[in-house]
């Protein structure tokens, strides 16, 4: 099996709510799913070396985004050693604050986004990628 | 992506090569003939190469360093000053070499889930006995990881017992 690391990560963008009003916040989910059996670093690992997951927007007019909110990692502990990594596997939503400025007329916007991340599978690390996605959002007054 | 796979196996004689150390001087392979080589294929980003890099200096370095072990690290595809940052953090005291261009860890590299050769190897380990001959060797899986380095520790003992 091949693994493309342009696409190794599921990436699930939503809206809420799904129609984007002038002056009133809104939210983008960006759900993440991890292949099963890997992991990938959290957005604090636990020392500098390690590669942190990283979500960024690209700037867009009329939108401003809020603080980037990362789940709770999960602690891999390994009994016989002082090490803990602090991970993220399974399925996780990273969530951002979407502030549409009042004056922004009605359209469709595209937001994209990148994220950045190290993973490893059962049997191997991957090289520190980035993973690009994208989402249409409305707004209607 | 390359379909090359490992050059070297179990009961093979490893052939010279030469790498850059952080110190600017080189490294050949040569130079460690006679002594029993412990060679570790690593990488600054991989957690798991993190986790046991303690232990390659406290484990292995000191307690067999008097004992005809050589340890000689190989990080792959990485920039010296990278590397020397990650050497310092655990204060290692053996060489530590840089494969820039992956060419040494592609002749070792597994045939993995179709991962590119240099960074299938990356967590892996060699003991090369004194005449330069594979005799053991381990490549990363999570389930079996062990940070303390025990499988090596155990044929390290045995081959020296061996003498």
């Amino acid at each position: 099996m091949h693994i493309d690391l342009a696409q190794w990560l599921r990436l699930t963008p939503s809206l809420e709510p799904a129609v984007l009003k002038p002056g009133v916040e809104g939210q983008l989910i960006v759900e993440v799913g991890i292949p099963a059996g890997g992991h990938i670093e959290s957005d604090q690992p636990a020392e500098k070396f390690l590669i942190p997951t990283k979500l960024t927007l690209d700037p867009i007019e009329h939108i401003s985004f809020g603080p980037i909110q990362y789940p709770k990692a999960i602690e891999k502990r390994f009994s016989w050693t002082e090490t803990v990594l602090k991970v993220f596997s399974g399925t996780i939503q990273i969530k951002v604050l979407l502030i549409v400025s009042r004056d922004a007329p009605a359209k469709t916007v595209i937001i994209f986004g990148t994220l950045n991340y190290q993973g490893c599978t059962a049997s191997s690390c991957l090289p520190p990628s980035s993973q690009k996605f994208s989402i249409e959002a409305k707004i209607l007054p | 992506m390359s379909t090359l796979i490992a050059k070297y196996n179990v009961g093979d004689v490893v052939d010279d090569f030469s790498l850059p150390m952080l110190d600017g001087t080189t490294a050949k392979l040569l130079d460690f003939r006679g002594k029993v080589l412990f060679l570790v294929f690593t990488a600054t980003w991989c957690p798991y190469c993190r986790a046991e890099a303690p232990y390659l200096e406290k484990e292995i370095w000191q307690k067999y360093k008097d004992k005809d072990v050589q340890v000689l690290v190989v990080d792959v595809k990485e920039s010296n000053q990278v590397v020397k940052e990650f050497r310092d953090r655990d204060g290692w005291t053996f060489p530590v070499v840089v494969d820039e261009a992956g060419e040494v860890a592609l002749q070792f590299a597994p045939k993995k889930e179709g991962l590119p050769p240099e960074i299938a190897i990356i967590n892996s380990h060699f003991i090369l006995d004194k005449t330069g001959k594979i005799v053991f060797r381990e490549f990363f899986a999570l389930e079996t990881f062990d940070a303390r380095l025990s499988a090596i520790i155990q044929e390290l003992d045995k081959i020296l017992a061996q003498g």
